[in-house]
């Protein structure tokens, strides 16, 4: 009885590590089969409204959710389900598979490509400054803020606005980063920091949510390249990248694709006029 | 998954930078909630019934919220009602105040172990409340205080990292920063791990010595 009962346990612990192993073992080419299987694909967003935006029900929208929801509609997948992902851990969590695309603006930056790959550019976009009214230390660029090394900034912890500040002089202390996009707001409205940068529509959207007269939008910033962001992938999910590239061609040149971004304030021909080699060449 | 000893050597200068702010906002935080806890306890055990009933229920509603809470609202909501403060600032008067409650506990239960007789014995020898607190109670009271009161000390210690959600940039906050620009999680976050442990180690040891040491005398 004691053997039996000892093999039990064996066969018990030889399944559990059989099925943890495959649990653990990454999912290449069948990445997209086993999304249609599932009936839903899990995607990361910043819930940063234009670009993601989650709303109090679960439901996720946003102009890169939209774009992601045709293309994978097209790809025989009926629905999206997100997951709150701050941008600096996107790549990580792309990485450990925790999602299975990130759907939330994430700009395509060379370094960020030596990660994990891009589908096309979907969504384009200026950058900005909120200030307060008046620009009281004249903010439009920033070497404006890395002229002045008294002043504070705040932007995402490995944001691609961070990155545009230390390669323009902006100190490394200049940065206060921010938990969440509104907390960055109110450290700018109550004087912790004296500039808060953030993608362009991004900004404006908080400021019109903020509605706070003591505050003011500069856009664009002058002096860094216009951001386009596409939905990012895990390095080995390259042909699932293909075919939702494929399916996004079609969704662009139909037309479909100009009519989701546009009311979010997206500009469907700046789009459309990238590509993403022009980023990253050969992602 | 590997480990890269470049990655570690590339974030160690900002770790440690982290570190001495992690260690400024424990002892600093730790003199708060001494001071303040002291002051607390004294005040749980006032004879006036008001006093010891507000100061009762103000640790009490401390004491029962999250820690996290009360530093969002000192960080974020305190400006708007014209009190600003700093985030290292708010940092630890958020940990010595939410630390204080629990010192507080400890300083009340030393104290009510000074026998009645001490008390009785300071009256009659016309000691005024001062000389007796400072006299006969407080030394009588504080050595069996010390081995939790540095146990406290060591919770404190592995709290600062929630001092990251008001900005601080402690040990844990400057591993973070760190990792959401180079997307490497493994080699911050262990060293981080590591430097926790170099600390707490020896700290609790010492604890444990000081335990022993005060129980031998008992």
């Amino acid at each position: 009885m004691k053997h039996v009962r000892t093999g039990g346990l064996f066969g018990a612990t030889v399944i559990a590590v059989a099925a943890l192993a495959a649990a653990v073992t990454p999912a290449g080419a069948g990445t997209l089969d086993e999304i249609r299987e599932r009936g839903y694909a899990i995607v990361a967003v910043a819930n940063e409204p234009p670009y993601s935006d989650i709303k109090p029900d679960g439901f996720v929208t946003g102009a890169a959710p939209d774009v992601a929801r045709a293309v994978m509609k097209k790809l025989g997948v009926p629905e999206l389900r997100s997951q709150l992902v701050p941008y600096g851990s996107m790549i990580p969590a792309l990485q450990a598979r925790r999602v299975d695309m990130a759907t939330s603006g994430l700009y395509i930056k060379p370094k960020r490509c030596e990660s994990i790959i891009y589908s096309e550019p979907d969504l384009c976009g200026a950058e900005a400054f909120a200030v307060a009214a008046g620009n009281p230390h004249n903010l439009k660029t920033y070497e404006d803020i890395a002229a002045n090394p008294e002043l504070f900034m705040t932007t995402c912890a490995g944001c691609a606005e961070e990155a545009y500040a230390l390669e323009r002089g902006v100190k490394p202390e200049q940065i206060k980063v921010f938990t969440d996009p509104p907390s960055g707001i109110k450290m700018l409205q109550q004087g912790r920091v004296q500039v808060f940068a953030l993608s362009g529509l991004g900004t404006q959207d908080l400021l019109k949510k903020t509605n706070d007269p003591n505050l003011e939008l500069v856009m664009p910033v002058k002096g860094v390249p216009m951001g386009c962001a596409g939905a990012a992938f895990n390095s080995a999910d390259d042909d699932f990248r293909d075919m939702y590239d494929k399916a996004l061609k079609e969704l662009k040149e139909s037309g479909e694709f100009a009519s989701i971004v546009a009311p979010y304030g997206f500009s469907a021909e700046a789009t459309l006029a990238v590509k993403r080699d022009d980023f990253c060449p050969g992602n | 998954m590997e480990w890269s000893w470049s990655v570690a050597y590339d974030v160690m200068p900002r770790l440690a930078a982290g570190l001495i702010v992690t260690v400024q906002a424990t002892l600093v935080g730790a003199l708060v909630a001494y001071v303040l806890g002291l002051a607390l306890a004294i005040l749980k055990m006032s004879p006036y019934r008001l006093v010891a009933w507000s100061s009762y229920w103000s640790s009490e509603f401390v004491r029962r919220t999250p820690l996290l809470v009360q530093l969002y609202f000192l960080f974020y909501v305190l400006p708007d009602l014209g009190i600003f403060l700093e985030p290292f600032a708010a940092g630890v008067i958020g940990l010595g105040l939410h630390f204080s409650t629990y010192t507080s506990e400890v300083f009340r239960a030393g104290i009510e172990n000074v026998p009645k007789g001490q008390w009785e014995a300071a009256r009659s020898l016309n000691y005024s409340t001062i000389q007796t607190w400072r006299h006969v109670v407080l030394p009588q009271a504080i050595p069996p205080m010390i081995p939790p009161l540095a146990n406290y000390l060591i919770t404190m210690f592995k709290e600062t990292p929630l001092l990251a959600a008001i900005t601080v940039v402690e040990l844990f906050n400057a591993a973070n920063i760190y990792s959401n620009s180079h997307y490497k999680y493994l080699e911050p976050m262990t060293l981080v791990g590591t430097f926790f442990l170099l600390v707490s180690i020896p700290a609790a040891a010492l604890a444990i010595r000081l335990e022993n040491a005060f129980r031998r005398k008992a």
